[in-house]
């Protein structure tokens, strides 16, 4: 089962996605690996914080953290085991950022190849996702094209996947 | 207590109003809560009990954004001692993350507190164009 979990900064989307991949892994008696693929770089205050505040959220969750900023088709999961990916807006800006040479077409291509891989390989994929699209401001060419991309990304996603459900504040609200 | 929250604009304090059948009498405007320091030296938000609404919510923890305990201490007061009290807030994580650390503060900072207002509210709607969405 994959799901798609989506939501603004601060609504709680992280710890709705890492309940519901424990939930869905078979609660506290799990069998099978649960993988935390991190994408966020560890570089800045901002991104130290965030991955500061997201492992005291996973503390006693029984993760196995695997941080993967990029090509996310190599990270070699274990077949049937339950992943949660945090987060694609993260994963996309690396894919795309980090290689100037890059064509954005080859991110898509790139990114949905590994996210369908991770979908086979996996029971249960939990996808985590950012609304970035609501504040209206014109950024600069690469800032707009990096917005389109994660905006064409999430669409795949929900293309593929079973469910997707929006956190508002705390609250999940299923959309599809 | 009530949440309603939406993008900026779309009329949130108009339904909020119209829907409790309430005047513009009972609301404050979230930037003009002022703090008061208690006997023990401490900080807090006031707020007479003559409000019922507080509107531009997200404007009270963008001005306190660099004393996150003291708005804490506000939302617990609220959950605690106000379940009359209806909070209007702006929504402000669903853009790009700000280049500016303030900003970026502020807005995860603004999601936290009304996830634990939201957590504690018997009911949250979020407004587009107007129209209620109920949440919760």
């Amino acid at each position: 089962m994959m799901v798609t979990v989506i939501g603004e900064s601060g609504s709680g989307k992280s710890e709705y996605a890492e309940n519901l991949i424990m939930e869905l892994a078979g609660g506290s008696t799990h069998s099978e690996k649960m993988y935390y693929i991190a994408t966020m770089k560890p570089f800045g205050k901002y991104a130290k914080e965030r991955i500061k505040r997201h492992l005291e959220l996973r503390k006693g969750k029984d993760f196995t953290t695997i941080e993967c900023y990029k090509n996310i088709e190599n990270c070699g999961l274990k077949k049937g085991s339950n992943a949660l990916l945090e987060c694609m807006s993260n994963l996309i800006a690396n894919e795309l950022f980090d290689n100037n040479n890059i064509d954005k077409e080859d991110v898509y291509y790139k990114v949905c190849a590994g996210i369908d891989k991770l979908n086979d390989t996996v029971a249960n994929l939990v996808v985590v996702t950012n609304d970035v699209f609501e504040d209206g401001i014109i950024y600069d060419k690469e800032t707009m094209e990096y917005i389109e991309l994660l905006g064409r990304v999430n669409r795949y996603l929900v293309g593929i996947s079973t469910r997707v459900t929006e956190v508002i504040y705390s609250c999940p609200l299923t959309i599809s | 207590m009530e949440v309603y929250a939406g993008g900026r604009s779309q009329g949130k304090l108009e339904y909020v109003l119209k829907k409790k059948e309430l005047g513009r009498d009972v609301v404050v405007d979230g930037s003009n809560l002022k703090t008061v320091c208690g006997s023990d030296g401490q900080l807090s938000i006031e707020l007479d009990n003559k409000y019922l609404v507080i509107d531009h919510f997200h404007e009270l923890t963008r001005h306190y954004a660099d004393m996150p305990e003291v708005l804490y201490g506000f939302a617990e007061k609220l959950v605690n001692e106000r379940d009359d009290i209806i909070i209007i807030s702006d929504q402000a994580g669903g853009g790009i993350v700000p280049l500016d650390m303030e900003d970026v503060e502020w807005r995860e900072l603004h999601g936290r507190i009304m996830c634990k207002l939201v957590r504690n509210a018997c009911h949250f709607e979020r407004i587009i164009c107007g129209i209620g969405q109920v949440i919760k």
